[in-house]
């Protein structure tokens, strides 16, 4: 598992990106296909999932799963 | 915890936030919830109400529970995500007491920007709308 704040996040084999947050909340990062969602703003989006809440973001860079875990939550913060 | 605080000048700003819930208590929670942090809220039950107050308001942030169908197809967060041209800026956060895995499934599908379970707390759901409003972390 990872610590927050500064920490390597834990990346599966999964493709799935773990990170803590600054709150302790454990948040799963997937990226996934989007051409069938409505409304898409690109190809494909990252979903920021946790057990109280889920966000999807549209703008990442393509290295984000190379982000520690401090650009990983700004990262989840934007849309 | 409490709620977290930000300004509610700049809050006021913005179009209200349209809650759409067909359980009038839990759409008053809602709607209480965000007033407390100084959101301008409004709410709408029926499906076809929230096609026309979205559309007239241009509203950036609905709050909505899951499954609510309207005249123009199964889902209103539907509708409205695929009028990007129409609605930009529109952010949809469901806020849903159907809570499996499939149902937050259903949402992504539908087009929605965040989901946050009833389950979770007042501090999760104004922090979420917070973050669709654009406000900084």
């Amino acid at each position: 598992m990872t610590a927050s704040g500064g920490s390597k996040p834990l990346r599966t084999g999964r493709g799935e990106v773990n990170f803590v947050d600054n709150e302790e909340v454990l948040w799963t990062v997937t990226e996934r296909d989007a051409h069938d969602v409505p409304g898409k703003r690109g190809a494909r989006c990252l979903i920021f999932a946790s057990s109280d809440a889920i966000r999807r973001v549209w703008e990442y860079p393509a290295g984000w799963r190379d982000l520690l875990t401090p650009s990983l939550i700004a990262l989840s913060w934007s849309r | 915890m409490g709620l977290p605080s930000f300004s509610p000048m700049l809050a006021s700003a913005l179009p209200p936030v349209l809650v759409v819930d067909d359980n009038p208590a839990e759409s008053a929670v809602t709607l209480v919830n965000l007033g407390a942090v100084g959101f301008a809220a409004v709410a709408e039950s029926e499906g076809d109400d929230v096609l026309q107050r979205a559309r007239r308001s241009l509203t950036h942030v609905l709050v909505s529970e899951l499954y609510v169908p309207c005249a123009e197809g199964d889902c209103v967060v539907r509708v409205l995500k695929s009028e990007r041209a129409r609605l930009p800026r529109l952010q949809v956060l469901i806020h849903t007491r159907h809570t499996t895995d499939l149902d937050a499934e259903w949402a992504l599908a539908a087009g929605c920007d965040a989901f946050v379970p009833k389950g979770a707390s007042a501090a999760v759901l104004v922090r979420e709308v917070r973050r669709l409003e654009g406000f900084a972390k």
